[in-house]
């Protein structure tokens, strides 16, 4: 419009109204890009907090991991990119339901939700992601015995994310091992089965166990039993109370001061294992309710203990998880009680003085309770765990019952009562 | 007084002539060569004082995948009674595994100084190699990896930090036949920068041999963490968030192998593998690797904790 009507006036007129539209046009494109800009952080803090709400409330046992994916949709910014709605949505229409075909309890569903907002948070903070990998969470018949596999059957292996991958099986015996992958039948994403009758595989009292494998590597193991078989030495280890982890959280958004009184701060801590590797994915956000402060948020993996290389640990004692939320008053420096079970003793959050302008030194120290899991020999024996499910849940030739029950007396009582992490409740 | 200004004049171009001669006369030449089998090799002439120990400093980057990885070598030599020296040094480990293209930049400044008799050139220019376009095919074997493992915790790495890898591996039976397993593996290792940009750099560990007699159940090559042999190989970080930066890893490191074993004795065995950079632990910059650098045999330098096992088929 202004330029427009500049087009009527004098020679030098014009050529004052021509560079003024030409200014006007490159501010404008100046502030339309900064705008957008801004937007974009805008969005991605909001759709951070909603990811780092979702995953601080999967943390929760006794949470309904669809209904927490569900409120994170519904809670995206209507800006945000349309491929994170639809990574949930995704996961959600993917997610096997606990029970009746699916042998695994909520608890695995719920792990692997979180596990899958953890990957899309590093995705969005361009952190490194790996390539995803396929769990295994139970097998039916949890260890197969011999006599009763000659005679057919299936052994079903329920888990995740199976199609990410060529899965494959190799029958492991005393010298070596085969492959037997051409038994192996993929009925769904989280369900694998192997043919057991007509020849479809040779067991022999040299066998030892099958293993799943892909990428090159066994990540499951089913063993065989047979009236031979010995039971592997099993113990309880524990790491001493006291251990600490820390974690400095990054800043998603704002840039105003950190933590300020009124701030909701919360973390949590999860205890996982896998092989003979015991780790921690730790947690923590501070954010002002109102959404106008800075926001420092994240989750990172802390590794805390190998036991020997050759054994491998079954299960953990106690919960596996604590979380903390407060709202923080006008200290420098909070401490918070952890439940006496969990594996958190004490919380202590730190870096709220006023002159922490940027946040950097915001950080959570975690005091951990004593730590005691299960860790059993893996030298081609019979895990007492492994055999004890299988006991509880199939008939076993007498010979072999008899013959590793003989074995069970030598076993801590304490490892003789656990189940298998992800073993539903009523099998 | 005319012709006393002259003389006195003609006297300090003179002595200005012979210092400018004096200076011309010390000279340096470093031509770096190097191939996709991720090694260099630096030829270095030049004259300086007769019978002088000469050390040579050289200093390029290799880029790889858009890394900048900064490569230091420094050269010991003796200069003849003319003052002559030439001196070749072969066989040296490019950073960043060599996949892909490699090119290879200096500095404005020059990237050689030479040192004798206590006194120090710099400026000096060395001829780089052209790009290398390398295979990027993976050697024979069958290929997995470990990790992210964070085992070293949070490390804050610093451009030049000496990261060293290794690992080892034992058969879990023992009536498998005598064997050679030959490795090649790589660390790979994320890092986010204060600006919030990430990355992530190599650190090629090589090839290796290993022979296993028939029956052995012993890791190998060695069950000592302590042993350089735990080691298999290190490099520098790069600059991966500019000069200087610090580069913040939390995620761990990777680390893939490519292994092959002939004959192929059919057996399972099981791999674990370490890392670690002691200058982010405030331990120095220590090679792992470096027998010279007594540092290394202290426990709290040089010693890391192993990763979880995996059983490869």
């Amino acid at each position: 419009m202004v330029c427009e009507r500049s087009r009527t006036t004098a020679r030098r007129s014009t050529a004052f109204a021509a560079a003024f539209c030409l200014l006007a046009v490159a501010a404008s494109a100046a502030v339309s890009a900064a705008q957008s800009e801004a937007l974009a952080d805008t969005t991605l803090g909001d759709t951070l907090r909603v990811l780092d709400n979702a995953i601080y409330l999967l943390a929760d046992p006794s949470s309904d991991y669809r209904r927490v994916m569900l409120d994170a949709v519904a809670a995206f910014p209507a800006s945000v990119d349309e491929a994170i709605p639809a990574n949930v949505r995704t996961f959600l229409a993917r997610a096997p339901e606990p029970g009746g075909e699916f042998k695994c309890g909520v608890d695995f569903v719920r792990s692997r939700a979180r596990n899958a907002l953890l990957r899309l948070r590093d995705t969005l903070r361009h952190e490194y992601v790996g390539p995803v990998e396929p769990t295994v969470c139970y097998a039916f018949p949890f260890a197969l015995d011999v006599t009763r596999a000659q005679t057919g059957g299936w052994l079903d292996i329920y888990g995740y994310d199976f199609d990410r991958v060529s899965p494959e099986m190799v029958l492991v015996n005393r010298n070596g091992y085969q492959d037997v992958t051409a038994a192996l039948v993929a009925r769904s994403h989280y369900h694998l089965a192997l043919k057991l009758g007509d020849g479809a595989l040779r067991l022999s009292s040299e066998s030892v166990s099958l293993g799943l494998t892909w990428g090159h590597l066994i990540h499951h193991s089913v063993s065989i039993l047979q009236p031979t078989s010995r039971l592997c030495s099993a113990r309880v280890e524990t790491i001493p109370a006291g251990r600490t982890v820390s974690y400095s959280p990054p800043r998603i958004s704002g840039d105003t001061l950190p933590g300020r009184p009124g701030s909701t701060i919360r973390a949590d801590a999860t205890l996982d294992y896998s092989s003979n590797k015991l780790e921690a994915t730790i947690c923590m956000a501070a954010a002002d309710p109102s959404g106008r402060a800075a926001v420092f948020s994240g989750c990172t993996i802390e590794f805390l203990h190998t036991t020997d290389p050759d054994r491998v640990i079954e299960a953990a004692f106690g919960e596996l998880t604590s979380q903390v939320s407060y709202v923080r008053g006008d200290r420098t420096r909070d401490l918070q009680n952890g439940r006496p079970r969990g594996p958190v003793r004490q919380w202590a959050f730190s870096g709220f003085q006023p002159g922490a302008l940027h946040g950097e030194e915001i950080s959570m120290t975690a005091r951990l309770n004593e730590i005691r899991f299960v860790s059993t020999a893996d030298d081609g024996c019979v895990s007492p765990l492994a055999y004890l499910e299988a006991k509880r849940t199939l008939v076993l030739d007498p010979a072999t019952r008899q013959s590793l029950d003989s074995q069970l007396k030598g076993i801590d009582q304490a490892i003789l009562k656990v189940r298998p992490r992800f073993a539903l409740t009523q099998p | 007084m005319f012709q006393r200004m002259v003389s006195v004049l003609g006297i300090a171009i003179g002595l200005l002539a012979i210092s400018a001669t004096s200076t011309m006369a010390h000279t340096l030449n470093v031509t770096v060569t190097a191939t996709c089998a991720c090694e260099y090799s630096v030829t270095a002439t030049g004259n300086t004082d007769a019978n002088a120990v000469v050390g040579i400093d050289l200093s390029f980057n290799v880029i790889q995948n858009g890394v900048t990885y900064l490569v230091t070598k420094h050269i010991d030599t003796n200069a003849d009674a003319s003052g002559n020296f030439n001196v070749t040094v072969p066989g040296n480990t490019l950073p960043g595994g060599c996949a892909g293209t490699v090119e290879f930049s200096g500095f404005s400044g020059g990237e050689a100084s030479l040192t004798f008799n206590g006194t120090t050139e710099t400026g000096f220019s060395a001829t780089l190699p052209s790009s290398l376009f390398c295979s990027e095919t993976v050697p024979p074997g069958k290929t997995f990896d470990i990790g992210p493992s964070s085992m070293e915790g949070h490390l804050l790495m610093r451009p030049g930090d000496w990261i060293s890898g290794g690992y080892s591996f034992v058969f879990t039976n023992g009536s498998h036949p005598a064997t050679t397993v030959t490795v090649t593996s790589k660390l790979t290792l994320p890092y986010r920068c204060a600006d919030g940009t990430t990355g992530e750099f190599v650190i090629n560990l090589g090839t290796h041999n290993y022979d296993v007699p028939a029956g052995d159940k012993n890791w190998q090559p060695t069950g000592d963490a302590n042993s350089v042999l735990s080691w298999a190989g290190s490099g520098t970080a790069p600059a991966g968030c500019g000069a200087g930066n610090v580069m913040d890893n939390s995620k761990g490191a990777i680390w893939e192998a490519t292994i092959a074993q002939n004959p192929d004795t059919g057996s399972l065995l099981n791999w674990r593998f370490k890392y670690r950079d002691p200058n982010a632990k405030g331990k120095g910059n220590v090679n792992c690797l470096d027998l010279s650098d007594p540092r290394r045999n202290k426990a709290d330098v040089c010693g890391a904790s192993w990763s979880q096992t995996v059983k490869d088929p």
